[in-house]
């Protein structure tokens, strides 16, 4: 009996054991859908036409040719992306992840909060040149890290940037810039910082930097993450404390004082500058930076601005060398507005261009020092906004300072000046050395 | 023949009133591009081998080389397609050992002697023959430009020629501008010259035909005047000619110069 029962139950119980297996069975070979985010989330609504949102940098791409720049994949891999979207489903997976990477970056997807990019969820950095078949295949695998689904077809100006095509998510508007400005100063002086650190990525907060292998990116070194509404104080104080972030000793504020007050004074001194100049900007720099005459000592640079003094120079952009107090060199010039173009030429070995020089650079100096030489450079140089040439004279002073003032040929008057404390060295010397 | 002592003062003071007056007749010009003589520059280019250049078809400019020989000489001349002037340039084959750099400040003479045997005078005389064998018309010397300052370097001369017209200079006005904010070039001929002889040449030119009667400019000194009026501090003018855009063109204006101010040379009236 209890084996009549026990035959009979037990295919029944067999059955019943077997057939949610039976069912799995049934699944093993079905396909099986990628995560997809529903579409419809309570977002606030994006206000598209504002200065902030990134429907602003749709003309800046509306003409770009090159495949490699503009921000989409190609034809050919959206095709290859197409087939390998099936064999990521099936199980292919790629090399090594391109979620998330900060540096050496040459393909990276990055997650964003939705309410910081009005509704984009993913960015992806493309190099400038065709993608690889387990590069696009490692993007697919970012977007299902992400929880989405790539779409080949689906890349714009709104989430997606090639081949150095531009270094942000969207460009700063007028009075972010100036709030920055202001900000920069109260970093620099006030010594004033964020209450939150600058982290690389945009996920936590919609602010983000990405240091992108060079080569991949027609030599652009970062890519900055600026969010698709307006910035607050405090997020634009981060973004002054990442450009500091590789500074291993940032100068305080009583040191950029020290620094602005002596460049002041060396360029009344060098040039007649007046005392009244606005600055505009300032950082410590490697000298090397601006100039393959200099090695790598720390330089103050500070760029100035004259707004009532006629006659002068009007612009004035110094490296201050932090050690030594002197004037590495110093950009100045005028931009006269009654200038117009001219089709003046003039003789370079003419003695009236000596003569001019000398008068100008005995106005410019207070300090009595000797002009020692003065002679043509033997070149011409154009002055601001097309107005003509000018004529490049080079003057070595007794203190070993150096000057080099281009001479408008129209007026005859000084428009642009190059000061160094010391006379650079011939170009040739320092390439074959 | 003994002059009477009585005619003396009266001879004096005729000449210093001619030298005063220093009249000069002076009319408007139509501007048109130069006509290069293109057999001129195959041989100025080419020299013995002018009869083989052949032109290249496929460029839009008139250009020249030697057939199977890319790397040696080679002649263009071409009309600027808003200005009116033309360019023509020309570059000749030098020995193998020779380096010219006159593009690298460092290799300027700043004293105007280079180190070879050609002299500037040398310079001068040779790229006058030169301006002259390529008709190019009424020149004065604008500057000779000495290199080679640098050891590695070769010493040559540059010698520019600006163009005149009836003895003036020809310059164009501010308002000879483009739709791109581009101007026409100042029409010069250029002419670098080392011992081997001439190794390139850069010429922007124009030709002028006269459109209207002749009539008497004024004075430097009524222009130095008119230019003070007009609140130049001007102590000198200089008698020119400004190409001014026109319809269809350009026309070239007798004026007075004094630094980037013209006025009309007949009228007074404020040109630039």
């Amino acid at each position: 009996m209890r084996t009549c029962l026990a035959g009979k139950i037990l295919p029944i119980l067999l059955a019943l054991t077997l057939l949610p297996f039976a069912g799995l069975a049934v699944e093993e070979n079905v396909v099986i859908p990628l995560p997809t985010v529903a579409a419809a989330l309570p977002l606030p609504t994006a206000d598209t036409a504002s200065d902030y949102s990134v429907n602003r940098m749709a003309g800046y791409f509306a003409s770009q040719d090159y495949p490699y720049q503009r921000p989409a994949l190609t034809e050919t891999e959206q095709a290859r992306a197409a087939q390998l979207l099936k064999d990521y489903q099936n199980g292919k997976r790629p090399a090594q992840s391109v979620l998330s990477l900060t540096e050496n970056v040459q393909v990276g997807v990055y997650g964003l909060r939705p309410e910081d990019y009005e509704g984009e969820r993913a960015y992806v950095l493309l190099p400038c040149r065709e993608l690889t078949d387990d590069e696009l295949l490692a993007i697919i695998d970012a977007y299902a890290q992400l929880g989405l689904t790539l779409d080949p077809a689906g890349f714009s100006y709104r989430n997606c940037m090639r081949g150095g095509g531009i270094e942000t998510t969207r460009v700063l508007t007028e009075e972010e810039s100036d709030r920055l400005t202001l900000l920069h100063d109260l970093y620099n002086r006030q010594g004033m910082r964020p209450e939150k650190p600058y982290t690389p990525l945009p996920e936590d907060d919609g602010l983000g930097n990405i240091l992108l292998d060079e080569e991949s990116f027609s030599g652009l070194p970062d890519f900055r993450f600026v969010p698709y509404r307006r910035q607050t104080d405090e997020e634009l104080m981060r973004c002054v404390s990442a450009q500091y972030v590789h500074e291993d000793t940032p100068a305080s504020p009583t040191e950029l004082s020290a620094y602005e007050n002596q460049t002041r004074r060396e360029l009344m001194r060098v040039l007649g500058a007046p005392l009244a100049l606005e600055r505009q900007a300032e950082g410590i720099f490697a000298a090397s930076d601006f100039s393959i005459q200099f090695d790598n000592h720390s330089v103050y640079r500070i760029s100035l601005t004259s707004y009532t003094f006629e006659g002068r120079f009007q612009e004035y952009v110094a490296l201050l060398n932090v050690q030594t107090g002197m004037l590495d060199m110093v950009w100045a010039d005028r931009e006269d507005e009654a200038l117009i173009h001219d089709d003046l030429r003039g003789d370079l070995y003419d003695p009236k261009w000596v003569e001019l020089t000398r008068e100008a650079i005995e106005d410019m100096r207070s300090d009595n020092v000797a002009i020692v030489s003065i002679e043509p450079t033997g070149g011409e140089c154009g002055l601001a906004n097309n107005a003509g040439l000018g004529i490049m004279m080079r003057a070595i002073m007794a203190d070993g300072g150096y000057y080099e003032i281009v001479i408008a040929y129209q007026d005859e008057k000084p428009h642009m000046a190059i000061y160094q404390c010391n006379a650079p060295k011939p170009v040739d010397s320092i390439i074959n050395h | 023949m003994k002059i009477p002592q009585k005619l003396i003062p009266i001879l004096l003071l005729c000449c210093l009133l001619c030298g005063s007056a220093s009249a000069q007749s002076v009319c408007e010009y139509i501007v048109r591009p130069f006509a290069y003589d293109v057999q001129a520059m195959l041989e100025v280019t080419f020299g013995a081998d002018a009869g083989k250049a052949v032109r290249d078809t496929t460029r839009d400019d008139v250009f020249f080389q030697l057939p199977g020989r890319e790397d040696a000489a080679a002649c263009s001349m071409q009309d600027h397609s808003f200005f009116q002037q033309s360019t023509g340039w020309l570059y000749k084959v030098c020995p193998a050992d020779h380096r010219h750099e006159q593009g690298n400040w460092d290799n300027f003479e700043p004293v105007g002697v280079a180190k070879c045997a050609l002299t500037r005078e040398g310079a001068i005389g040779k790229a006058t023959l030169v301006a002259e064998w390529l008709q190019l018309g009424e020149v004065s010397l604008q500057s000779v430009r000495a290199y080679g300052k640098l050891s590695s370097a070769t010493g040559d001369y540059r010698v520019i020629f600006r163009q005149q017209l009836n003895g003036c200079p020809v310059y164009w006005a501010a308002t000879n501008v483009n739709s791109d904010g581009n101007y026409p070039e100042t029409n010069l001929a250029t002419f670098s010259f080392c011992d081997s002889g001439l190794f390139d040449a850069d010429i922007n030119w124009s030709r002028f035909e006269s459109s209207a009667l002749a009539e008497e400019a004024m004075t430097a000194e009524d222009a130095i005047a008119k230019f003070v009026a007009f609140g130049v501090a001007a102590d000198e003018a200089e008698l020119c000619y400004l190409m001014q855009p026109s319809e269809g063109g350009a026309v070239a204006t007798p004026a007075y110069r004094y630094h980037n101010a013209y006025l009309h040379a007949v009228t007074g009236m404020r040109l630039q």
